[in-house]
């Protein structure tokens, strides 16, 4: 899933591991999160949200992956 | 989040205990085996090395285990580390992914069968022995797959 994780954090000057520890997980995950290999759980999405003082709609793309699926569907 | 510190460090003082107790029956085990165990001669070197391997090598994981979660009891920050790795959602997700606890128990009794067969039959500890192998392949492979997907 496509998220603005990475683009938030460089705009707050935070390394992957400050923003790990804010959230209570390993940078691992951050790392994953910013490939869009892995897609965080509601409240890690919630916590991530909450550090930025973004909405979860805007931090996780919401809308764009919403309509890339919708997409998938149609193909088929 | 201190009541939450003190109930992951009694879930850490349980689990020295559980691994006393495992530590424990093992010793019990290789006195059993000791006493009633199987025919040297129909051993062939690789089930010896194995089960001597297994067995040994598992007791050592244990003393470690048990020295390591000493340590995060007195270190709180090494205790935080440790609760923060064990929570991490991607790290619960892969484990889930690649078998969960059932694999693991799998693997454990997998282990057990192993080390027992080789003092008794040698067909039977080949079989054993496969199996193990490939049940911890398939393991490591399904972690590895989902971690880079």
């Amino acid at each position: 899933m496509k998220t603005k994780v990475k683009e938030f954090r460089i705009h707050s000057q935070m390394t992957q591991q400050q923003l790990a520890d804010l959230v209570h997980v390993s940078s691992r995950t951050i790392i994953s999160i910013e490939k869009g290999q892995y897609s965080p759980s509601l409240m890690l999405a919630y916590r991530i949200a909450e550090v930025f003082k973004v909405t979860v709609e805007e931090l996780c793309c919401l809308k764009e992956n919403k309509e890339m699926e919708d997409g998938q569907y149609e193909e088929v | 989040m201190r009541k939450f510190n003190i109930n992951y460090t009694q879930k850490i003082q349980w689990r020295i205990r559980v691994l006393w107790i495992i530590l424990i029956f093992m010793l019990i085990y290789m006195v059993i085996v000791g006493e009633i165990g199987g025919d040297s001669r129909i051993m062939t070197n690789l089930a010896h090395t194995v089960s001597s391997g297994i067995f040994f090598g598992g007791i050592i994981y244990i003393i470690a285990r048990i020295i390591h979660n000493k340590k995060l009891i007195k270190n709180r920050l090494l205790l935080k580390e440790q609760l923060q790795m064990e929570q991490d959602e991607r790290n619960q997700y892969l484990h889930d992914k690649s078998g969960g606890i059932i694999l693991d128990i799998l693997l454990v009794f997998l282990l057990f069968i192993t080390v027992t067969t080789a003092l008794f039959n040698m067909s039977a500890f080949y079989i054993s022995l496969i199996i193990l192998v490939v049940t911890f392949l398939l393991k490591v492979g399904a972690y590895l797959f989902y971690s880079y997907l």
